[in-house]
């Protein structure tokens, strides 16, 4: 698997969220590159660049962790809990999106340090809009952590 | 029969029982003598016709000759008084003897007059005396006898007891209580029936009273320990009073043993302890089946959300990209299942509203209606554009609740009246405040389609509808969402409407005292 150009890494289990999903983003021309994983497991492999995704390297982030909270093996505020608590990871900006109406989930998503946290619209336009307006901040109007944003150095 | 004490102009009727009829003469020219004196003498002249006479009609006296030819003496008065002992006897004798007059006298003889020495007035007076004292002592008798039977068939003990502490007086219904017939106490001392303990605190009581007049503690109703003749000790409600009589004071006591009456109330304290403790089990486990409940129909609504996406977004991006290419019918259908979904959509929402309602935990601070109101309203004139709606606003109170479940209530009353005056061309929607019965109660009236009074009580009930999905589109979820609010509040809802002439809403905003077992038993509701 390639190590460059991933812009967002979407972490869902449901096929059809992964197509809705990829669909809103192509139909807005917003993302070059999305890679899907389908667990919390095989998420903190992508991002910690462990298992299956050893190849790749901490210095080429994704843009951008689209993750749902209800996933197999590790659940999502696992994975949030993670990837805040090391300076590797960090950085990368971090953004739920749940059909979750939970008061607790959104406590324990701010707790962690969650970047953003969105409840999935049921109306596919309201969805589409929604996908469109984080699409934009995040990857266009949002100014990226630098590389040394990653490894500490510098601070 | 005794007649009451002659009247004027009544005659004294004498029947005279005397064997000498110039003794008999004498007498009646005695009587004829006195001015005024106005007796009927009727004369029989042995004891056996005298008997005969009396058991015949009633005399007012009798004038009695000791010494008859069938009877001597003593025993002449003994049979004439034995038969009539209520008729007053004036004996009336030749000779003097002053055992014999003792004797008849202490016997009920009213009299003891010797013949010869005594004048016609002397007669006279003995005989209206005589009359007069029986009829005096037989409304006493009669008094003495009412008084007797009262307190015989009194339901309450009756007792009395004098200055030194010693029982007087002492009813049926005393003997009944205290297991003492009356025989056995009278004239002993009060004692007998006072447990020992109380002894010294009943004496002191009553010196007390002697000595100041005092009469605190007197004639009112108190509950004491009275003892039993048994040893058994029980409880007794009584009422003491002093009676101040021929110089002397008695202390008469009404009392009651009241046992049944403390078992009674024992029993009924030990039973609203177990009904309270069933209450209590009842709303736990009402309670809990109640939260299952929730979590259940929580998760089946969140739970269906995912699916419904799923159908409602392939749905929308197969119509975007194919509406174009379909036959009519097709697209017909399309519209349809983007419906149904939509319709799912909201329903389950609605749902996961009315369980987050039940689940949240009421956060209660002073909250001010009219700017709520008008952020709602601002919300609703946003998606009512196309419509002619008239918002009258009057003044609200700041009143004690969580906010957010008022603003889910709110919202969805002001929806709802929205939603029934959109066959109105000028819609009418008031929210206003006013006093319903001395309670302050907020209320939101329309002038829509309105509802029939007879369908009231499923109003507020899950998937109660009053009208067509078709013609009002609606989860039937909002109102049983509004009476879950208000119950968590402990508040009250009604409405009041009429078909076609559109619907009010009511609910009180202050919350009763709590601690009753009927508003626990809301609670879980």
């Amino acid at each position: 698997m390639s190590n460059t150009g991933v812009e967002i890494l979407l972490v869902e289990d449901n096929s059809a969220d992964v197509e809705l999903t990829q669909h809103a983003f192509e139909a807005e021309h917003l993302a070059n590159r999305i890679e899907v994983v389908r667990d919390g497991k095989e998420a903190l492999d992508f991002l910690f660049c462990r298992g299956d995704y050893a190849h790749r390297s901490f210095e080429r982030p994704p843009r951008l962790v689209l993750m749902d909270l209800q996933l197999p093996k590790v659940d999502g505020i696992e994975v949030l809990r993670q990837v805040k608590a090391d300076a590797r990871t960090r950085a990368i900006p971090v953004i739920i999106m749940t059909s979750s109406t939970e008061e607790s989930d959104l406590v324990r998503s701010y707790h962690y340090g969650v970047n953003s946290y969105i409840q999935k619209p049921v109306d596919f336009h309201d969805f589409q809009k929604v996908v469109k307006t984080l699409g934009l901040y995040w990857l266009l109007v949002n100014a990226p952590p630098p590389e040394r944003a990653f490894t500490g150095a510098g601070m | 029969m005794i007649r009451s004490s002659a009247p004027d102009g009544v005659p004294i009727h004498v029947l005279l029982i005397e064997d000498n009829a110039g003794d008999a003469r004498l007498i009646l020219e005695l009587l004829r003598s006195v001015t005024g004196a106005r007796v009927a003498v009727e004369r029989v002249d042995r004891l056996e016709p005298a008997l005969a006479r009396l058991r015949g009609a009633p005399v007012d006296v009798v004038l009695l000759d000791l010494a008859l030819p069938d009877s001597q003496d003593h025993e002449t008065f003994a049979a004439v008084h034995h038969l009539v002992p209520d008729v007053p006897i004036i004996v009336l004798t030749g000779m003097k003897d002053e055992n014999m007059a003792a004797r008849v006298v202490h016997e009920g003889a009213q009299d003891y007059l010797v013949k010869g020495q005594v004048d016609g007035p002397a007669l006279w007076r003995s005989i209206r005396y005589a009359v007069e004292r029986q009829h005096t002592r037989l409304a006493l008798r009669s008094s003495e006898r009412k008084w007797h039977a009262i307190l015989g068939a009194a339901l309450d003990a009756v007792i009395t007891v004098d200055a030194a502490g010693t029982i007087r007086d002492w009813n049926p219904r005393a003997e009944v209580v205290f297991g003492w017939p009356a025989g056995e106490v009278v004239g002993k001392p009060a004692d007998a029936v006072i447990p020992p303990e109380h002894r010294a605190t009943y004496r002191s009581a009553l010196a007390h009273f002697l000595a100041t007049g005092d009469t605190t503690g007197l004639g009112k109703r108190v509950e004491l320990t009275a003892l039993h003749r048994d040893g058994r000790e029980f409880p007794i409600e009584v009422t003491v009073t002093p009676i101040r009589l021929d110089e002397e004071w008695l202390f008469c006591a009404f009392l009651r043993d009241i046992t049944d009456r403390r078992q009674g109330e024992h029993e009924i304290d030990r039973l609203n302890e177990v009904l309270e403790a069933r209450v209590a089990e009842r709303t736990t486990a009402l309670a809990a089946a109640n939260r299952e409940l929730e979590a259940f129909t929580y998760s089946v609504s969140h739970d269906l959300r995912a699916p419904l996406r799923h159908v409602s977004s392939f749905v929308r991006i197969f119509a975007d990209e194919f509406r174009e290419t379909l036959a009519p019918k097709a697209r017909h259908y399309l519209t349809r299942i983007e419906d149904g979904a939509r319709r799912m959509g909201h329903l389950v929402d609605a749902l996961l509203m009315l369980t987050r309602v039940a689940k949240q935990d009421l956060q209660t601070r002073a909250t001010a209606l009219t700017p709520l109101v008008e952020r709602i309203v601002i919300a609703l004139k946003a998606d009512t554009t196309q419509r002619r709606i008239e918002w009258r606003l009057g003044p609200l109170p700041v009143v004690a609740c969580d906010p957010r479940l008022m603003e889910v209530l709110l919202t969805n009353l002001l929806s709802n009246a929205v939603k029934f005056t959109r066959p109105r061309e000028h819609a009418v929607i008031e929210v206003g405040q006013k006093t319903c019965d001395g309670d302050s109660v907020i209320f939101v009236r329309d002038n829509g389609v309105g509802f029939d009074m007879q369908y009231a009580d499923k109003l507020f009930g899950v998937f109660q509808r009053q009208h067509p999905s078709e013609d009002f589109d609606g989860t039937g979820i909002g109102l049983a969402t509004v009476l879950r609010i208000i119950h968590k509040h402990g508040w009250r809802i009604w409405a009041e409407a009429e078909v076609d002439r559109g619907a009010t809403f009511f609910f009180t905003h202050n919350a009763p005292a709590i601690g009753s077992v009927v508003s626990r038993a809301q609670e879980v509701a």
